[in-house]
């Protein structure tokens, strides 16, 4: 073990503390018409990560002001202590834990596993949505911009032995073969491949068939066996962000990596941008 | 022991987790005829309680639902 607290908390944990006013529970889906709408952890609160993590037409993510709207709306204070679960393998809530973090919320952890493991295990499920929420004055006292890198960030640290970039998408995205999930060709990038000197290490190595994260031991093993050790600066990305938030969780949170961050720009800026180098095969 | 078209999204999984649900409405759209039955494979919970309750909404009949050791199978009807 690392002796750390990690902020990750088992769902036997969290279902003895249903109810518990110390406790805000928040669901974050990318589609809560599957997921939060027809069932969710009662008492939880939702995030519609397309509704509420990002801006649009800018395509960023939600500045300062707009998470302060969302948590106040949510009846969020800055030293309530959130567990952030939700659909697609905690992706899209790994994904508001980086925010969180990023806007200076510290007490934040992630439900292990998600709804796959809620659910597998049995625990209750309800459609009721809290009602009477009262609006908290949510300030954002801190921001923290280090654990983002945007295009140009990672421009400038192409080749540099103190940076490692890992690419956590599937091989064949990774590849070139294919330049987005065949389910969603609608977000493919103009080009396939990765960005020079990328590592492919796919988000899903890091859990369990349950959702679960695995070992510590198997995590430092994993990444560490492909050169993506602590000492370096570590920069995360995906093709729009979410997956890399995933493993930006594994590795900064679970394994205590320093230096991590997420390029949410990710493929779909990279590969569609104009000049920027790419590297199709296997690469390394 | 019923006839029923055997779909399985276990493979979609591997790839990308995201879209089962669009998956099966686009298959249901595409290939099923009303009034026949699918076994429908998934290999996590959260597909599987989700193609459980959203019958009404993609246009089928739950008939059974069951966990195996590393799957869970669900029997459609189409209507």
């Amino acid at each position: 073990m690392t002796g750390r607290e990690l902020p990750l908390v088992e769902p036997e944990w969290l279902k003895e503390r249903l109810g518990s006013k110390d406790i805000k529970v928040i669901e974050v889906d990318y589609d809560p018409q599957t997921a939060y709408n027809i069932g969710h952890i009662p008492g939880a609160l939702l995030i519609d990560w397309k509704r509420d993590l990002n801006k649009y037409p800018e395509r960023d993510i939600v500045g300062p002001e707009e998470f302060e709207s969302l948590m106040s709306r949510l009846g969020i204070s800055n030293d309530d202590t959130v567990i952030l679960y939700g659909d697609y393998n905690n992706w899209f809530a790994a994904f508001a834990y980086w925010i969180f973090k990023m806007y200076g919320h510290d007490n934040v952890k992630l439900l292990n596993g998600g709804r796959i493991k809620w659910i597998e295990l049995g625990y209750p499920l309800v459609k009721e949505v809290p009602e009477n929420i009262s609006p908290s004055k949510y300030k954002i006292l801190k921001v923290d911009l280090t654990l983002r890198a945007f295009f140009l960030d990672v421009l400038k640290r192409l080749r540099d032995p103190g940076v490692v970039l890992v690419d956590v998408r599937s091989p064949d995205e990774f590849t070139g073969k294919i330049t987005a999930p065949p389910e969603y060709p609608n977000e493919a990038a103009q080009r396939g491949g990765h960005i020079p000197g990328a590592v492919n290490i796919p988000w899903a190595q890091a859990v369990n068939k349950d959702g679960t994260f695995k070992s510590i031991e198997e995590l430092k093993q994993l990444y560490e066996s492909k050169g993506v050790t602590p000492d370096k600066e570590v920069i995360v990305y995906c093709r729009i962000g979410e997956r890399a938030a995933h493993t930006f969780f594994v590795l900064k949170e679970l394994l205590g990596y320093p230096k991590v961050r997420v390029y949410d720009g990710s493929w779909s800026e990279w590969g569609n941008m104009v000049g920027a180098p790419i590297e199709t095969g296997e690469g390394g | 022991m019923m006839e029923a078209r055997i779909v399985d999204f276990r493979k979609i999984e591997e790839k990308c987790n995201l879209p089962k649900i669009e998956a099966l409405q686009t298959y249901i759209l595409n290939n099923a005829r009303p009034g026949e039955t699918l076994e429908v494979i998934v290999g996590d919970a959260d597909t599987w309680y989700a193609f459980t309750q959203l019958g009404e909404t993609l246009g089928y009949k739950v008939l059974e639902s069951r966990k195996e050791e590393d799957k869970y199978t669900i029997m459609i009807k189409i209507e």
